[in-house]
């Protein structure tokens, strides 16, 4: 990553000094946080509509619009949103904006008339924005009428520090809006947590389906159900969003996968799980056993239960999971997953959405895996298919996410921000290409890149090869060599050649590199094939191979 | 229950984030780089809530040194 990429420049239409200080304090705490910069009293205009602005001259600088209800006075502000978007576009090169929506303050005369109309006004930008944001994915949004309404507007103004300083924001509402933006900043630099393992009773439900019995147990619309039901709600969303949810539960499995299957009030059912931990084992058993089930490492996994014992137990075994903390009246898990920062992201996409039904496939792939008589024999049952095709900027979300986000197999493991992705695929001397795999039991979707190399046309060089760890071990990455040796050999290269760098988390790309026909270089870090290749040069695959080419 | 006056000092320090040695009774705005026109409004804030009190916006103007706030404060007992 760019190594001055970490600054942020605030532009405002109001003073927001303190804010930025705050921002900058509680950045300062984080590795690699932002440096923040204070571009001035009224400056977002000026700063983005000027072709010589010292903020458009600064291209490694993520911008970070912070905007008060007052905009909304601007004369013919809604007019102007499309030129504040072109010019947002116009930056080259593209960098992340962050564009907090409007708020609007009702306070004024005609508060009948004029409130509704300044609401509907703030509503129109917001649309305009929002409408903007879909296409742009470099453009985010920042909720700052939620804010607004969760705090009130009196404990964000005040008068006093408008009159004396042109502050909408109060100091202490500065401080308020800073959580926010930092809460917002951290999304941008972390990998949200992919796995939430729930406990079920007393979490999912009120009471204890061993003690209480079916009818018992409550998580209806009604007060002591309520609260479990409002978190039900919220895992399904996570769930939507791509999060795998798994069951770690002290019960009888029949039992229970019965009353999850029946019980009229429960919301998720046994297939909204990825994987069903329900025995009298210890948790971190269950989630060790889950996180290898899965093939997704401790590390992306939170823990939800009410008992202190076992997040005591599954804290000391398994440090590295993200064990919540309960709250004491269960009122609090209505709240719970809106405090929780472990899942913030700004963007999901197809695949996310698709992430926890295909976990659940690859869990009826083992047991095929298991009844199968050889390797061979299970991978043909699995009637693979690849198909391959070049990408361009409209993948860019997906390549940039799967670029930051493979561990395992990931043959270099460089992380690139979403403008290097950019720059990559806009390379006509590069062959990009994305990889989608699919088998009898699902599509995995978008799970795999290549970047190659053709600069020099004699020798291909694929600078990276990562895949999801959905799609390995399936023979699809000797499939995906054999393709890209044809490809070379008949664009007339002697030879196809794939960067490799070894690290602590890619074991398996280096298992890969090790068995798949390369010859490595003296320090093992450049692996190739010469061209045209001999008959049984590279191991066998199971798969069968479409070029797409544009898609 | 709001704090006594000898704690003016160390709600000054927090409020800018300096040491309390730095914040003696004669200190300025101005004085420390810590203590700008911004940074003091912060501290204004900081200084009604812990005295339950509440400036007019020509006092948050003209309160700027230690000792005009601990007479302001005096006078509001």
């Amino acid at each position: 990553m760019n190594p001055s990429s970490n600054s942020l420049i605030v532009l405002s239409d109001k003073t927001v000094t303190p804010f930025c200080r705050e921002l900058d304090r509680l950045q300062e705490a984080v590795p690699g946080g932002f440096k923040v910069s204070d571009a001035g009293y009224d400056s977002w205009l000026r700063e983005i509509l000027d072709p010589n602005s010292t903020t458009r001259q600064q291209t490694d600088a993520t911008l970070a619009f912070v905007l008060s209800p007052r905009v909304l006075e601007l004369p013919d502000i809604e007019s102007r949103v499309p030129e504040i978007i072109a010019a947002l576009d116009g930056l080259r090169p593209a960098r992340t904006v962050l564009f907090s929506l409007l708020g609007h303050d009702p306070r004024g005369a005609s508060p009948l008339l004029n409130g509704v109309a300044r609401a509907v006004l703030a509503f129109r930008i917001n649309t305009l924005l929002a409408d903007a944001s879909a296409s742009r994915p470099w453009l985010r949004l920042i909720d700052h009428p939620g804010l607004h309404v969760q705090s009130g507007l009196a404990a964000l103004h005040d008068h006093r520090f408008e009159a004396s300083a042109q502050m909408y924001y109060s100091p202490g509402g500065q401080k308020r809006l800073a959580d926010l933006w930092h809460r917002v900043l951290r999304a941008l630099r972390t990998v949200p947590a992919k796995v939430l393992v729930v406990d079920l009773d007393n979490t999912m439900w009120r009471g204890i389906l061993g003690e209480d019995g079916a009818d018992g147990i409550q998580m209806g619309a009604d007060a002591a159900g309520w609260p479990h039901r409002r978190l039900q709600q919220d895992l399904l969303k996570l769930k939507d969003q791509g999060i795998v949810l798994a069951i770690a539960s002290k019960n009888n499995r029949e039992e229970t996968l019965e009353l999850l299957a029946t019980h009229p009030d429960c919301l998720l059912r046994p297939g909204d799980f990825a994987a069903t931990e329900i025995h009298w084992e210890p948790k971190s058993v269950s989630i060790r056993r889950i996180s290898e089930t899965l093939g997704l490492g401790l590390d992306s996994f939170v823990f939800l239960d009410d008992s202190e014992f076992e997040r005591t137990e599954v804290q000391q075994a398994l440090p590295q999971v993200r064990t919540m903390s309960f709250p004491a009246d269960s009122m609090g898990l209505v709240d719970l997953l809106f405090t929780e920062t472990a899942f913030d992201t700004f963007a999901v996409t197809g695949e996310d959405r698709k992430r926890s039904d295909s976990y659940a496939a690859e869990v009826q792939r083992n047991q095929l895996r298991d009844a199968a008589t050889s390797a061979d024999d299970f991978f043909r049952s699995l009637q693979l298919s690849l198909s391959v095709f070049r990408l361009t900027e409209t993948h860019l979300q997906r390549v940039h996410q799967l670029v930051n986000k493979t561990n395992q197999f990931n043959l270099t493991t460089e992380r690139l921000s979403e403008i290097e992705v950019r720059e990559r695929l806009q390379n006509p001397a590069w062959l990009n290409l994305g990889l989608r795999v699919s088998d009898l039991l699902g599509d995995s979707g978008f799970t795999g890149v290549l970047f190659v190399n053709c600069s020099d046309p004699r020798s291909w060089v694929v600078e990276n090869f990562l895949l999801s760890c959905r799609v390995i071990g399936r023979t699809v990455e000797n499939a995906v060599v054999s393709l890209l040796a044809r490809e070379a050999a008949n664009a007339g290269a002697s030879s196809l050649a794939f960067r490799f760098i070894a690290n602590a988390r890619n074991a398996v790309a280096c298992q890969f590199v090790e068995h798949s026909g390369l010859a490595p270089d003296s320090k093992g870090e450049i692996w190739s094939l010469q061209l045209p290749l001999l008959a049984g040069a590279l191991p066998a695959h199971f798969v069968d191979v479409k070029y797409v080419g544009d898609q | 229950m709001t704090a006594a006056i000898e704690d003016l000092p160390e709600i000054i320090a927090k409020a800018l984030h300096v040491a309390p040695a730095q914040v003696t009774s004669t200190l300025r705005m101005g004085d420390i780089p810590e203590w700008d026109s911004v940074a003091h409004l912060g501290l204004v804030v900081d200084i009604e809530s812990a005295y339950g009190v509440a400036f007019s916006a020509e006092e948050i103007m003209d309160l700027t040194s230690v000792k005009a706030f601990s007479d302001r404060l005096a006078r509001a007992r």
